[in-house]
């Protein structure tokens, strides 16, 4: 199972996600880690089960987390589903909503996370 | 039309008419007491035929000027024009020219004056002759005289008004609110103006440009009745001549690339400002304007929109300092939002190490191993980041980075601190009067606050005492020879056990803390003034009633420099 994650604190998460795959997912998860957008092939998107993605990106990053969810809905709009929000801003709801990529299939994680709520999100993705 | 300008126009029919009075009346006389050439009755019909085209044409001045001459004429055919009486009745309108007040009008006036004259000499005589001339050079030497005297004057009467439009359309500043930080628009309404009293089209452009202290020599674009991107000036030869002769006709100028052959340049220095005022033309200016000094009454005008524009300049470094003041404080906030996700996302391995602990029982035994790894590197990190997290937190802590704090003071002058006062109680309280006690004490003295803190506090304090107050307020200022103390006075209808705890909870110097908590005015109050180490007094009073006195002291300064 291919996970993209988005994120350029990656150790803040880092022991969130290894736990989740040691605990649940058997260590099948394959963590591909981007610090910035232009690290990504988005024409390869398709072959990730989930993307999570972080708001504030690499300052390097060309595109910050809204960018990149506006890519992968231009991408294809069924991975809009797979898309996990990883953000500590609890207003992200209407900061999407200003900038029209919000979705109701789209689900958020509020930082601080923890290895339980990655499990959580990526079941309900699968 | 303006309200002067009616009275003007309104004075100018009464004179017209009662001039017409005067003119009737005269030729009533003339006709009884000297011999006539044609029967009484025909004159009475002249009066009346003049009477009617009189009010016929009472809106064409020019028509009316012939009318009176041709009645003059009419009246005094055949009677010497040279015997005093009758020579005043042909002056008659000469004597009224006040009235009017353009040269055309006024040379007309005297043109048709002296042919009347001549015409009625020649007729009076029945022959042409160089004599004639001669016998009378002296009524028409006179009268040439006048002429000129009265062209003098008119053309005077014209500049003055002329300046007054000038000063009229830059005082329109002031008062027109659609001219507020535009003060480029007066620029078009000068042109209109200056090429309704000159030429139509002579002048198509106005540009102002300084050159200031710190820019050396370097001319700098500040407004015009059009924006220009690029110019160019002479070389500094041209601004050493323009410097003494303070104006300079056609020099080498080109706006936007293109050469403008015909301008002007005038040149004025307000304070260590001097300021070029470019006239672009459709021609060179007339040599006769340069002599008489036409150009020169725009000056006054001038040197007020130099005013303006400095004034400009210096509210607008105000208002850049405070756009900096606000953007330090903008810095703060974005740098406090974002060291709360910061702190947000530095939490993440504690949170998962506590969730990791709280169900290591759960782990599958052939997992354990890794987990306890997982579990080794995740408190590890859980560390590094609560270091993290506190650094943070001590720099929104630090309250040197605080741009809300208020204990930078500065001296103010007591005058200037009870205009503060003043205007805040007058916001909240309109009917109160300050009561004043300078004592003997009119030294000059200061004080060091914090002007943005003091008003927070008054706000605050006045706020709170409209809120409480049941119906009585009053505030003194009172004046000694070391300091000047501030007393709020306001009646307060809550129980006892409110109105200690406000007084304990503004004077004690130990429940800091609890009040940032609890009761964020009062802690605002008394911070903004510990900040600006103002001492302060709360009590309550019985008077007729409970009151609350606030007082504040705020000890003189010795130093003389000052604000205000």
């Amino acid at each position: 199972m291919k996970i993209a994650i988005f994120e350029n604190e990656y150790e803040s998460v880092r022991g969130a996600f290894d736990t989740a795959n040691l605990i649940d997912f058997d260590n099948q998860l394959k963590f591909s880690i981007f610090t910035s957008s232009q690290m990504a092939d988005f024409s390869l998107f398709i072959d990730f089960s989930a993307f999570f993605v972080d708001i504030d990106l690499s300052t390097k990053s060309v595109l910050d987390g809204f960018g990149v969810i506006q890519k992968i809905k231009d991408t294809n709009q069924d991975l809009l589903r797979r898309i996990i929000i990883l953000t500590g801003n609890n207003k992200i709801k209407e900061a999407m909503k200003e900038r029209n990529i919000f979705d109701n299939r789209i689900q958020i994680i509020i930082k601080p996370t923890d290895y339980m709520e990655i499990t959580k999100s990526l079941r309900l993705i699968s | 039309m303006k309200i002067f300008e009616l009275i003007d126009f309104i004075q100018r029919k009464i004179n017209s008419f009662l001039f017409r009075i005067l003119l009737l009346g005269y030729s009533l006389i003339i006709l009884i007491s000297h011999n006539n050439i044609l029967p009484i009755y025909v004159y009475l019909i002249g009066i009346l035929i003049y009477c009617v085209i009189y009010i016929i044409l009472l809106k064409f001045h020019t028509f009316r000027l012939f009318n009176d001459f041709i009645f003059i004429a009419f009246l005094v055919l055949g009677k010497n024009p040279n015997e005093a009486f009758i020579f005043v009745f042909i002056l008659l309108p000469v004597i009224n020219s006040i009235n009017f007040s353009g040269v055309k009008k006024s040379s007309l006036l005297y043109l048709l004056t002296i042919i009347t004259y001549f015409g009625l000499i020649c007729f009076y005589s029945n022959k042409i002759e160089v004599v004639l001339i001669t016998q009378s050079i002296l009524p028409l030497f006179s009268l040439f005289f006048l002429w000129f005297i009265e062209f003098y004057t008119s053309f005077r009467i014209k500049i003055r008004d002329f300046r007054e439009k000038l000063n009229e359309v830059v005082d329109s500043f002031y008062t027109n609110k659609a001219l507020l930080n535009k003060p480029h628009r007066i620029y078009s309404k000068l042109i209109i103006l200056i090429n309704s009293i000159i030429r139509k089209d002579l002048i198509n452009g106005l540009f102002c440009f300084a050159i200031f202290p710190e820019t050396y020599e370097k001319i700098v674009f500040i407004n015009g009745s059009k924006f220009i991107w690029q110019y160019d000036f002479p070389n500094s030869k041209f601004l050493k001549e323009l410097r003494e002769k303070k104006y300079q006709i056609d020099i080498n100028l080109s706006i936007e690339n293109i050469h403008i052959p015909y301008n002007l340049v005038l040149y004025i220095k307000y304070e260590d400002v001097e300021f070029l005022f470019v006239f672009t033309t459709k021609r060179t200016i007339p040599f006769y304007y340069v002599i008489i000094g036409f150009f020169r009454t725009l000056v006054p005008s001038l040197s007020k929109i130099s005013k303006i524009i400095l004034s400009e300049n210096h509210l607008q470094e105000i208002k850049n300092a405070e756009l900096l003041k606000l953007s330090i404080r903008s810095q703060y906030v974005t740098r406090a939002t974002k060291a709360m996700h910061f702190i947000r996302n530095r939490l993440g391995p504690l949170n998962n190490l506590m969730r990791m602990l709280d169900n290591k029982g759960l782990v599958e035994k052939g997992k354990i191993e890794s987990f306890e790894l997982l579990l080794t590197s995740e408190r590890e990190r859980a560390r590094l980041e609560l270091k993290n997290i506190v650094e943070r937190a001590d720099y929104l802590l630090e309250k040197s980075n605080n741009p809300f704090n208020y204990t930078q003071t500065e001296r103010i002058s007591l005058e200037k601190l009870f205009i503060l006062v003043k205007r805040n109680v007058n916001v909240f309280f309109p009917k109160t009067e300050i009561k004043i006690d300078r004592g003997n004490n009119y030294e000059k003295a200061y004080v060091a606050i914090n002007d943005e803190g003091f008003e927070l506090f008054l706000s605050d304090w006045l706020n709170n005492m409209k809120k409480y107050s049941d119906r009585s307020v009053e505030i003194d200022f009172f004046v000694s020879s070391d300091k000047v103390r501030i007393i709020f006075w306001n009646d307060i209808a809550e129980d006892n056990a409110t109105i200690s705890k406000l007084i304990s909870d503004l004077m004690s110097k130990d429940r800091g803390e609890i009040m940032k908590r609890t009761t964020h005015g009062l802690y605002q109050i008394k911070t903004s003034l510990d900040e600006m180490n103002v001492n302060y007094e709360i009590k309550k009073v019985i008077k007729d009633s409970v009151f609350i006195k606030f007082t504040i002291e705020l000890n003189f300064m010795s130093d003389e420099n000052s604000n205000i």
